[in-house]
């Protein structure tokens, strides 16, 4: 326990909110950037109009990047100081929670920021039907979470992979490219049946009225298996330098 | 101090088998080193009881506890190891507090003393130092870390004279003020040799000898005296090592001496001396 709490006291002190930190800048960025865009190509007469701000995409990617980045590096440096695979899951996902709230938690306050000047929403508010701030704040933890787990997951693929295997992975999104090529093929079947799953999950059952607390139920399932994977897949995992 | 107990370890990576049913125990506050040729299983041994690997059959004991992926076996252990496993960005003095918080009797004071000493700038980044620094850096976070057990894989590495003899010094005075378990990884035999109490000789994966090093000295003396003499005495000895210098000879004989034997010796003029634990490593392991 007290490792655990250790690591993950160094994580957040020395890792996370450094990441964060670059992560709400750039989000920051993004924001001001798509105004700028919006106001250059005649938003500037829609000004009453609401503007849909990028911010989730941003965090999204980041939340990614976090959890590829950071997962095999600090792993290398936890066992340098005797901790554990398992201490070090245990300590990664408390760790991995905060960044997610606290992504979460600057979107609400830079979209309410963002209305006092110009009335704005997020990605998430168009999406689903919530008005008070829980909700919303509720499904971007979610999402954040499940990324930066992904990302991890991504990352110890990618350690245990050989060379070969890595270039596989690497080039995932030509696969998928291929695969949708193909479907095009079978009148997109596959794609449909893609479609139909996620919107199955993330709530949107009934078009009209879509359920936000299915898309969180749903995240968080995935979040929990994809870190039952990555513990499989790390328990015996051996030391390798590159 | 803790006590190690490495039991029937073995590991093989695809058919080149590393480690062969190793058993062997480290107990007590003593400096050991563990001897071995380039591919003897040093490191492995080491790596397997860090949880840096695993072994495919055995197990490995701290105190009575399991070592694998045992937090509280593994707090005891500091290993110093060739690999360098913090981030290339991390400045030295970060790498000093974080270690703090995983040890928590590491001594940061004396880290950053210890730094001064060997010239390691605690400002500079860990992918700046050049090799005999990063080895500086690491000997000094094991040495500051008071860990119970204190592992150097190859602290010498790349270090120059000045740097060796002030780590040995250091690594004594410490020892001496505080005795715990060392255990010292190298192949500069000569160098560590004063301060090994025992040793423990891995070949091809096996334990080969694992005793005090005063009973491995007694296994062999050295000789000398003129030619003629020397090699009368030697008719029938197991010889090691041969040297000659004009009519002086020098020879390390590989086995104990006996009083009739150390009649002959007086009778013939020659003198003896203890063997060097360099020779007799080399003789062991060829």
């Amino acid at each position: 326990m007290e490792k655990t709490l250790q690591t993950l006291r160094w994580y957040l002190s020395q890792y996370m909110a450094r990441l964060l930190l670059i992560a709400l800048l750039c989000a920051v960025g993004g924001v001001i950037l798509s105004d700028l865009a919006f106001y250059s190509t005649g938003g500037y007469e829609l000004k009453n109009v609401v503007q849909t701000l990028p911010y989730e995409l941003i965090a999204t990617v980041f939340a990614w990047i976090a959890g590829g980045s950071f997962f095999i590096p600090q792993f290398k440096m936890a066992l340098a100081n005797g901790v554990s695979r398992k201490t070090y899951l245990l300590a990664c996902l408390p760790a991995i929670a905060a960044f997610a709230a606290a992504l979460s938690i600057f979107g609400l306050i830079l979209a309410w920021v963002h209305s006092l000047f110009w009335p704005a929403v997020l990605i998430t508010n168009v999406l689903y039907p919530l008005n008070g701030w829980f909700g919303v704040a509720l499904v971007q933890f979610a999402a954040y979470f499940l990324m930066t787990v992904f990302g991890c997951f991504i990352a110890i693929l990618m350690y245990r992979s050989n060379g070969l295997a890595r270039w596989v992975l690497l080039l995932a999104p030509v696969w998928f490219y291929i695969i949708l090529v193909a479907d095009a093929s079978d009148a997109g079947r596959v794609m449909q049946a893609l479609i139909g799953y996620l919107r199955l999950t993330l709530g949107f059952v009934v078009m009209e009225a879509p359920n936000p607390y299915i898309a969180v139920l749903s995240l968080s399932v995935y979040a929990f298996i994809t870190s039952g994977i990555i513990y499989l897949m790390m328990r015996r995992v051996p030391l390798k330098m590159e | 101090m803790s006590d190690i107990e490495i039991r029937h370890v073995s590991k093989a990576y695809g058919k080149t088998k590393a480690l062969k049913d190793v058993s062997v125990a480290i107990t007590g506050a003593k400096v050991y080193g563990l001897l071995g040729r380039n591919g003897a299983g040093k490191t492995t041994l080491l790596n397997i009881l860090t949880n840096r690997i695993f072994a495919d059959s055995g197990e490995i004991r701290v105190d009575g506890e399991s070592a694998m992926e045992n937090d509280r076996a593994q707090a005891k252990i500091f290993y110093m190891t060739e690999q360098t496993l913090y981030p290339k960005n991390m400045r030295v003095r970060n790498v000093f507090q974080l270690t703090r918080g995983f040890y928590p009797s590491f001594d940061l004071t004396y880290a950053h003393a210890l730094a001064e000493r060997f010239q390691l700038r605690p400002e500079s980044r860990i992918g700046a130092l050049s090799t005999g620094y990063l080895s500086i850096f690491k000997l000094i976070l094991t040495l500051a870390s008071n860990a119970p057990v204190m592992i150097f894989d190859e602290p010498v590495l790349g270090l120059d004279a000045n740097h060796r003899d002030l780590f040995y010094r250091e690594l004594l005075a410490r020892y001496q003020a505080a005795p715990n378990t060392v255990i010292l990884s190298t192949h500069l035999i000569e160098e560590a040799a004063a301060l090994l109490e025992e040793v423990i000789i891995l070949k091809e994966g096996q334990v080969l000898f694992a005793r005090p090093v005063d009973e491995l000295l007694q296994l062999a003396y050295v000789v000398s005296g003129s030619q003629e003499n020397i090699d009368r005495y030697a008719k029938g000895k197991r010889v090691i090592r041969e040297e000659a210098l004009g009519r002086y000879k020098s020879i390390t004989i590989y086995q104990p001496c006996s009083s009739a034997d150390q009649e002959m010796l007086a009778r013939l003029g020659l003198d003896q001396a203890p063997a060097r634990l360099q020779e007799l490593f080399i003789n062991l392991t060829n």
